[in-house]
């Protein structure tokens, strides 16, 4: 019985039951006893004015609820109360849907109150003359008895008492009377029965009494179930009071439909001087009844508002408090089921929140000690250059005393190569990376820009110096490999051939052909030597490109140009569009690519048939292709043909294609090859169009 | 037991000049063996209102509450009251008014009347009505008799209670010897 939910089930149980019992009470009255209770509330004006005082009182308690809902509201949204938009909404919604509609029904119902009870303008009048006429006919039924008594009085002035009796006879014989009675003081002298009516009263004594003492009387009685008129006047004799009395009685419609119409005219009567009450009194109950609907309608409505919105409310506050980063906020139980399963998924939410964000930390924690202990140099950065996280290595690298160092600044004073591809990074806004060789070539530093977010990028420094020392030494190895190769071949018959000579001035046995032949291959091998030289220096010497802003139209019909006055028979094609627009890149370096790229397709083709200079852009990139018809590229070379000393040229240097890869790779570009349709290469050339 | 007889004539003009109210006209007060007798005449009982009461058939009551009393400082002191009422009711049938005289609710008279001066008088007037009998705690001191009388309930503009009466009308004081 203690339990909170059994008390809240009993008291509602006990507010239904109440309901019930004043609903099964009204409809009674209204269906039973609402005439009998009308009459009486009509006629009471007790009740009127307390009617009148209960609605005022209802008034003022349903204006008193409404505006205290409304400054509620307003103190609500002033303090900006979680949810109070919606319950601004939800309140002023519910008293709109409840008022409006019983202001209207009151006012329509109202006038069908007034008009129901409405008496007909000519009614009352109506009743009125013919309440006239049924008084003169009263009047006149009573003249005429009487005038009998007048009459009878007169004759037996003179006579002895001992013939009333036969001389009275004589009189009612003649007349249109039912009766005459004679009494002598307050005693019954005799009657005459003019009808033979049978059980005939005799008159009462008030009725003599009034004779008495007015002189003359009259009575409408009802009696034997017909109605009778009597009429009595005093006779005095000899100091003795007699009282006459004439009766008529009446046919039986006569004396009902006398008595019927006589009271539904005073009914009527009755009604019109109700009328005025009757409508208020109706009006008031109806208005009681409508204020308690409202009354009933709004205060539940504010009871249900608060019943979904303090809900809500808490439910807010509690996500507020968890974006504040309050996890540790529990939603308490709720009575409402529904309520409280979204509450316990709420709480639920919240721990596994909770959880995993302790599992985060641990994990961020473990990142950071990662990141903290690698060999490589991790930074973030703003793009304004504000450092946002650098780790111990990447402090190492870059000098750095603290974080809150600018990164450009630090690297513009200190690191200035890397300041500068750094920022043309930034406007490529691509992931790039370049190994510069800092401290007087004693740190080799591969710096890797990677794009993070759109406000930020990583800086990823790996010192790189032993592996480009190897690196460089493996190539030099190579290199001074392939180059001991390169010259050892023309070293050969230079030497042979130099020997050759050598025997035969000291065997005083040469020819001079011979000896020129000799001289002249020497010379060859030697030129072919400068050549493999000058390909060498070139490469070595090979500038960083310097991008300004060029027309590829104008380098391909230069190129066009001095192809076609070079190789009558060779024919090149330009494919690039007239609004192909300008593109950053280094002009000569490009050309000097072109050219090796041409000069190839040419000795493939040996000097004749069709190369096609080919442009377009492609999303941020330029592509640039040159299709050649001529062999091919052997297959055994493919993978490694833009190394350097690869070649498909029995004598050339082989630095074509790696100085057009070193020339595309400055440009941040890459080429590529495939094979051509139906025959020949075709190389393409990507690099960005700024 | 001695007995005094007082006569006191009081003329009341108590009609508002804007309609005509009703007011006492004869008022006679006797104190016989300390049974105090009362005979009184109202003025202009019957406005309008009460006419078109008794036209319409429902019954019509005048009340006259008695009072004896003793002044007091703050408030009067009442040694007895009585309240009596002549309800009048007509029947239109048999042509007559019904008049029944209460004492404290108790009927002690009902007459028939056929004529309506005669219904009037017998309601606006009292001849020789014996009240109540001087308490005991009374005699010795200095005592009145106030009545009023009501003789019909109304609203005014709806709302305000109101009621055509009689204002309270008292009688000079007189002392009744123990």
């Amino acid at each position: 019985m203690n339990n909170p939910e059994n008390k809240k089930k009993l008291k509602l149980l006990e507010a239904v039951l109440l309901l019930l019992g004043f609903s099964i009470a009204f409809v009674y009255i209204f269906l039973f006893r609402r005439e009998s209770l009308e009459k009486h509330l009509t006629s009471n004006q007790t009740f009127l004015l307390f009617l009148w005082y209960l609605n005022i009182i209802f008034i003022i308690v349903l204006f008193f609820i409404i505006i205290r809902q409304l400054i509620k509201l307003v103190l609500e949204r002033k303090e900006r109360v979680l949810g109070f938009r919606l319950r601004t909404k939800l309140v002023l919604s519910l008293m709109a849907l409840v008022l409006i509609p019983i202001i209207f029904l009151f006012i329509f119902a109202m006038d069908l109150i007034v008009q129901a009870n409405q008496i007909p303008e000519d009614l009352p009048q109506i009743f009125s003359n013919v309440e006239e006429i049924v008084k003169d006919w009263d009047k006149k039924e009573m003249k005429k008895l009487f005038e009998f008594t007048q009459k009878v009085s007169t004759f037996l002035i003179n006579t002895p008492e001992k013939f009333w009796y036969r001389d009275v006879q004589k009189f009612c014989s003649r007349e249109d009377i039912s009766f005459f009675q004679v009494y002598r003081e307050k005693n019954f002298l005799f009657s005459i029965n003019c009808q033979a009516l049978k059980n005939l009263e005799l008159s009462s004594f008030d009725f003599l009494k009034e004779i008495r003492e007015n002189g003359k009387s009259y009575l409408w009685k009802e009696e034997n179930k017909r109605w009778t008129l009597r009429v009595g006047s005093l006779f005095v004799k000899e100091d003795i009071y007699y009282s006459f009395v004439a009766g008529k009685i009446y046919p039986q419609e006569i004396g009902m439909g006398r008595e019927k119409f006589l009271l539904g005219s005073q009914n009527l009567k009755e009604l019109s001087y109700q009328k005025k009450n009757l409508d208020i009194t109706r009006i008031l109950i109806f208005l009681f009844l409508t204020l308690s609907v409202g009354f009933a309608g709004i205060w539940l409505g504010a009871y249900l508002t608060r019943y979904f919105t303090n809900p809500l409310s808490q439910i807010l506050e509690g996500t507020r408090e968890v974006a504040g980063g309050n996890l540790d906020i529990k939603l308490p139980h709720s009575n409402m089921e529904d309520w409280d399963l979204l509450f316990t998924y709420f709480n639920y939410m919240v721990q596994e929140i909770k959880n995993y964000r302790g599992l985060l930390a641990e994990e961020r924690e473990y990142l950071k000690t990662l990141v903290e202990n690698l060999t490589l140099g991790i930074l973030n950065v703003k793009i304004d250059g504000s450092i946002i996280t650098i780790n111990k290595k990447g402090k190492e690298f870059l000098n750095f005393e603290s974080e809150g160092e600018n990164l450009y600044k630090k690297l513009e004073e200190d690191f200035s190569p890397i300041y500068k591809w750094l920022q043309e990074s930034l406007k490529g806004k691509i992931s790039f990376s370049q190994i510069f060789e800092l401290k007087a070539n004693t740190l080799c530093l591969s710096v890797n820009y990677v794009p993070f977010s759109p406000n930020s990028f990583l800086l990823i420094l790996e010192d790189v110096t032993e592996f480009i020392r190897a690196q460089r030494m493996g190539t030099w190895k190579e290199a001074a490999q392939k180059i001991a190769h390169e010259i050892k071949n023309p070293l050969t018959p230079i030497q042979l051939f130099s020997e050759h000579i050598k025997k035969k001035i000291d065997g005083d046995k040469f020819e001079k052909e011979e000896l020129l032949s000799s001289i002249n291959t020497i010379l060859d091998e030697v030129s072919h030597l400068r050549g493999m030289v000058d390909a060498f220096s070139q490469f070595a010497r090979m500038p960083l490109p310097n991008p300004q802003k060029m027309d590829l139209k104008e380098l391909f019909f230069q190129l066009k140009e001095i192809y076609d006055n070079l190789h009558p028979k060779l024919k090149i094609s330009i494919d690039i569009s007239p609004q192909f627009p300008e593109i950053e890149a280094d002009k000569e370096l490009l050309r000097r690519a072109l050219v090796n790229l041409i000069d190839n397709g040419v000795e493939a083709m040996k000097f004749e048939g069709n190369i096609i200079l080919k442009a377009e852009i492609k999303e941020n990139d330029v592509l640039i292709y040159v299709i050649d018809e001529g062999t091919g590229i052997p297959e055994n070379i493919k993978t490694n043909i833009f190394q350097p000393y690869v070649s498909t040229k029995g004598r050339g240097s082989g630095m074509g294609l790696s100085i057009v890869d070193r020339i595309i790779k400055d440009h941040r570009g890459k080429i590529t090859f495939e094979e051509n349709s139906p025959k020949g290469t075709k190389f393409i050339i990507s690099i960005p169009v700024s | 037991m001695k007995f005094i007889k007082v006569y006191i004539l009081i003329l009341i003009f108590s009609a508002n000049i804007f309609a005509q109210e009703p007011y006492v006209r004869k008022f006679f007060l006797n104190v016989k063996h300390s049974l105090v007798v009362v005979s009184l005449e109202l003025e202009d009982s019957f406005p309008s209102e009460i006419l078109e009461r008794v036209r319409s058939g429902l019954p019509l009551t005048f009340t006259y509450y008695f009072y004896l009393k003793s002044k007091g400082t703050i408030k009067d002191k009442v040694w007895i009251k009585t309240k009596v009422t002549i309800t009048c009711k007509y029947d239109p049938v048999k042509i007559e008014y019904r008049l029944n005289f209460r004492k404290d609710d108790q009927l002690f008279d009902t007459r028939y009347v056929h004529s309506w001066s005669e219904t009037a008088k017998l309601m606006s007037s009292f001849q020789n009505l014996s009240l109540f009998e001087v308490p005991e705690e009374a005699k010795g001191e200095e005592i009145f008799l106030s009545f009023k009388v009501h003789l019909l309930s109304k609203t005014k503009w709806l709302i305000f209670p109101s009621s055509i009466s009689v204002p309270e009308t008292v009688s000079t004081t007189f002392k009744i010897n123990e």
